[in-house]
């Protein structure tokens, strides 16, 4: 199939378009089951998409909940009117409270962010950027979705049975004690896992060995190195939460004692365990995060990548010391002090990879020409948000400090804006990017654009309040700031906490209605959307060169690949809205590499 | 861009492209672009596949270091509970089988058909006498109260013939129903579904083995479990009344003694603990009185890591069971020879790593001293 390539490329070639075949679209054919089976790494990936989808709105509503129990100081709302007098609601509303935002976390955790990107977006994306027909090993991949789909009944039972309220980090000896369905959740997690490690081990094959002619490791797409970065977290880190929560099963039902102190067990090492998956895993969260912006950033600057090698290798280099930092999340949990120090040591370390790619994007946008499309706009937005909170991250990686900001609402606002700031929004700005390419309609830009303005504003209202919050002392997971006996709160102080809590509160309505806006418009262009062409950006990757939707088989003829960022021979085509390729002269233009 | 001669397909290359579509063998997956590229594909999964299962293991490893470390003296006990001989045995069992399953590679790489089945058959039959041996192990275990913590509850003058009689029972029918899946397997293999014939008796294989596998375990620690647990039981308690606190390796009678004193109140907080109360039934027989250093710490969290672990790796092997019935029932279709052999060697790897977590199982929980 890859005879056509003997054809040498001569000179008087130069500047003749490439045509991109069409053909049936991969969505078109087939009823439910059809899908449902399917081997298709397309249509397994818009499985991905839908499912996870249906799960931010899910998490997103309880997140909604609770901000609103924290509009007033006392725990009162989640009583839903209920409990006899004014303390009884109180206690309702608190047992009510633990429990959404235990399914917040874990729903957004496991069902939502950790899939996002690679499960979802790199389902469809990595084997047509590698110019490849499936995956390795397309039932593994479709094994993959079952094993969430499953995994996300699990939660859905604890959802309705109610009652989890361990936080989504099932920390003994609480969780192996409470009454509500930790089981249940910890199984579903467990199954979650495993789809998540064969994504990884799907991806690791898929990049490893399916490659193009002419893509060497230094001509991948970034966005490759960092899904195959993020695939080995998933393969070698998983497993462990994976036993993790198979022993803190047998520890509930059996009482197995290894994390009960009771029978000599230590608790202490469940969170060992824990955040020895948990540490890399917000690494799984991150990685394809950075990999997308490394892909919307050059795109819409029509600039090369600055640093190509470096932003590689940080991803490796964040892979590798992520695996190491797990302690720091157990500073006050009584692990010795050499243990301590080093550990604070080594977060330091994995800051350095991040800065690295920030200062790369930026470098390339640098005198670039920049267009400020709507996947722009949320890149820039990523930009800033997640500098924020990798910078957040290193007073609490800092001894002195995380002992004062540990367990509050700090805490709280360094992962929203990580993970929520860096995440999401890099999730959504892929969403926006490949939107084109996923169904082959192109959205409303004004109203794109508007929705990452409005989401950037609410966000920060949300978010940024609650690093003031954390500073002054508002601890995590509590229902009511009206202050106790343990947790004492001046009149001044309550004065400030409910004035930050309701500008947390309002920031998060509008972040909201961000997010339906971003909503409104990529599923008003399914209907209303003029027909995109096969590279509305002007991008270089090979994704762009396949028909928008791509057909089942997505190339008819295995492609070729040079550098990915290089823009020369990309041409814009009014007639189309949309750019074309032109053969280059390879006489007197010898591929390059990237710098 | 300097990418992509994406040009149109131009006839010519229509007609390439179908003159490789002819000699597509049909084991090549239709992603593929050529044999080289799936084997690889498959070798780097299967690899990545077993990184995963060692970081699996590499939990409860660490668990059991953990475990080990603050308690030693409980797993110094436990060597008075574990039979060593049953241990090297399903040892030598496994790598037996692991033997088997490199030579069957080799077959198919020289396409010896038959050696490549056989092998495999017995590596099955291994793998059912295997768990035939651990099935001995764990009723001895749980018939002596020897459970996880949580219900750890020994009985000293538990009676071994009950347990005799019901396993007499057990092996006969893994016999009958062993042998009869052969047979029908045997007689299946000729029709013209093959594959299937050798599935059917191969789990007849895995069956009957398991049943000689009860037999032979049941006759060593028949032989040796007499006079072995009395004396354990006697030294146990002769420590404990000798040295008092200090007794190391008698945890077990320590034990006893606290939760025999319900005023004792680590005794109080053991009775609550533990769901059935073993404390209040044991409370008559009140030995001398011994104040607990570790709370519930007793011989029962030598047995929640000695299951856990056991467990987890039985559960692999069962696993690897079914892989291999996959691969004999492959065989017996004749998928396999020269050209194309991963799924044989994937199985075959993935036994490998099985059989090596016993090999490290074996020492850390049977010959501990
Ligand atoms: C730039 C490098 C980063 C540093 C130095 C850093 C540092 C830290 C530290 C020290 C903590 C523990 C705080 C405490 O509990 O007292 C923490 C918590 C957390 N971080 Fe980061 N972090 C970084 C990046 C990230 C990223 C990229 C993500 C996710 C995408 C993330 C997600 C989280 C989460 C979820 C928690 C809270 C876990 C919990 O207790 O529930 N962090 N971070
Ligand atoms: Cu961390």
């Amino acid at each position: 199939m890859i005879a056509h390539t003997s054809k040498p490329l001569v000179s008087g070639e130069t500047g003749r378009r490439v045509e991109i075949p069409e053909g049936p679209s991969y969505l078109t054919g087939g009823g439910l089951m059809s899908w449902a089976f399917t081997l298709d790494h397309k249509r397994i990936g818009v499985m991905y998409l839908c499912g996870i989808l249906g799960f931010f709105l899910i998490g997103g509503l309880l997140a909604i909940l609770i901000r609103l129990e924290l509009w007033n100081p006392a725990a009162d709302l989640l009583a839903f009117g209920q409990g006899a007098d004014a303390t009884a609601r109180a206690e309702i509303a608190k047992n009510n409270f633990n429990q959404v935002f235990t399914l917040h976390g874990a729903i957004m955790v496991f069902l939502f962010i950790i899939p996002s990107i690679p499960a979802a977006l790199g389902n469809f994306v990595v084997p047509i950027m590698v110019g490849a027909k499936d995956v390795a090993f397309p039932r593994l991949n479709l094994a993959s979705f079952h094993l969430y789909f499953v995994g996300a009944c699990f939660f859905i039972a604890a959802l309705l049975t109610t009652g989890l309220d361990t936080g989504w980090t099932f920390y003994t000896p609480y969780s192996v004690t409470t009454t509500g369905p930790v089981v249940l959740a910890t199984m579903g997690v467990f199954i979650l896992g495993f789809s998540s490690i064969f994504t990884g081990l799907n991806f690791i094959v898929t990049i490893n060995t399916m490659r193009p002619r002419g893509m060497t490791w230094f001509r991948m797409p970034l966005f490759l190195w960092s899904i195959y970065a993020t695939s080995i977290i998933q393969v070698l880190a998983t497993p462990v939460l994976a036993i993790t929560l198979l022993l803190l099963m047998t520890e509930r039902m059996l009482g197995i004692g290894i994390f009960d102190s009771a029978r000599g067990g230590d608790p202490v090492l469940f969170q060992h365990f824990f955040w020895f998956y948990s540490h890399p895993a917000v690494y799984i969260m991150i990685l394809p995060a950075m990999g997308v912006i490394s892909e919307v950033i050059p795109t819409f600057s029509r600039k090369h990548i600055f640093g190509y090698r470096f932003i590689a290798y940080s991803s490796i280099a964040i892979a590798l010391i992520g695996f190491l930092v797990w302690g720091h999340h157990m500073f006050t949990s009584g692990q010795s002090a050499l243990a301590t120090a080093i550990f604070s040591f080594l977060t330091f370390a994995v800051a350095i990879p991040s800065a690295i790619k920030v200062f790369n994007w930026l470098a390339t946008m640098y005198k670039g020409s920049i267009h400020f499309n709507t996947p722009m706009c949320y890149a820039i937005s990523f930009m800033a948000l997640f500098t924020i909170g990798g910078l957040t991250g290193l007073p609490l990686g800092a001894l002195a400090t995380d002992i004062h900001l540990h367990d509050t609402y700090f805490v709280v606002a360094h992962f929203h804006y990580v993970m929520m700031g860096g995440t999401l929004i890099s999730f959504l700005a892929a969403l926006f990017y490949w939107w084109p390419k996923l169904f082959g309609r192109m959205y409303n830009e004004r109203f794109g654009q508007l929705s990452a303005i409005i989401v950037f504003i609410g966000f920060n209202l949300t978010f940024f309040t609650q690093f003031i919050l954390g500073v002054k002392g508002m601890p995590r997971r509590y229902a009511s700031y009206e202050g106790s006996d343990a947790f004492p709160v001046t009149p001044e102080l309550l004065e400030t906490f409910t004035t930050l809590h309701r500008i947390s509160t309002v920031g998060a309505l509008i972040l909201g209605a961000g997010l339906f806006i971003a909503a409104g418009t990529l599923i008003a262009s399914l209907w209303y959307g003029r027909k995109a062409p096969a590279n509305p950006w002007g991008a270089a990757t090979l994704e762009w060169k396949c028909c928008s939707p791509p057909t089942q088989q997505n190339f008819e003829v295995n492609p070729i690949m040079g550098p990915p960022y290089v823009y020369d021979d990309i041409k814009y085509d009014p007639a189309i809205d949309g750019y074309y390729e032109v053969v280059p002269d390879r006489t007197t233009k010898p591929m390059q590499d990237p710098v | 861009m300097s990418t992509a001669e994406l040009t149109a397909t131009t006839p010519q290359h229509d007609q390439d492209h179908h003159a490789e579509g002819h000699d597509h063998p049909e084991w090549l997956a239709h992603h593929f672009e050529s044999p080289q590229q799936q084997t690889s594909a498959a070798k780097l999964g299967v690899w990545l596949f077993l990184a995963q299962e060692v970081l699996f293991f590499a939990g409860l490893f660490a668990a059991y270091a953990v475990y080990r470390a603050n308690h030693p003296e409980v797993f110094l006990n436990a060597h008075h509970y574990l039979n060593p001989t049953l241990g090297a045995f399903n040892t030598i069992v496994l790598l037996a089988s692991s033997l088997a399953v490199a030579w069957g590679v080799r077959a198919a790489q020289l396409n010896d058909q038959k050696t490549l089945l056989w092998t495999h058959i017995f590596t099955l039959a291994c793998a059912g006498m295997f768990m035939g041996v651990k099935a001995v192990e764990y009723m001895y275990k749980l018939y002596e109260g020897l459970y996880w913590a949580g219900r750890y509850a020994p009985d000293p003058e538990v009676q071994f013939g009950v347990i005799q009689h019901n396993l007499v029972w057990t092996v006969f029918w893994c016999m009958v129903i062993g042998v009869a899946t052969m047979g029908f397997g045997w007689k299946q293999k000729s029709g013209p579904k093959p594959g299937r014939g050798w599935i059917s008796f191969s789990v007849g294989a895995v069956i009957a083995s398991a049943g000689a596998g009860i037999v032979i375990a049941n006759g060593i620690q028949a032989y040796e479990v007499e006079s072995h647990m009395s004396q354990h039981v006697a030294a146990a308690h002769g420590e404990a009344e000798l040295e008092g606190l200090e007794g190391i390796a008698a945890a077990e009678a320590i034990d006893k003694a606290a939760e025999a004193h319900p005023v004792d109140e680590h005794a109080a907080e053991g009775a609550e603990a533990a769901p059935e109360g073993e404390a209040a039934e044991h409370a008559p027989e009140a030995p001398a009185p011994a104040p607990r250093v570790e709370g519930e710490v007793n011989a029962g969290n030598f047995f929640s890591i000695y299951f856990a672990m056991t467990g987890v790796h039985a559960l692999h092997i069962i696993g690897g069971i079914l892989a291999i019935l996959w691969i004999v029932g492959r065989i017996g279709r004749g998928d396999f020879g020269p050209h194309y052999f991963d799924p044989v060697e994937g199985v075959g790897l993935y036994w490998h790593l099985v059989d090596l977590v016993w090999i490290f199982l074996f020492p850390l929980l049977y010959l501990i001293h």
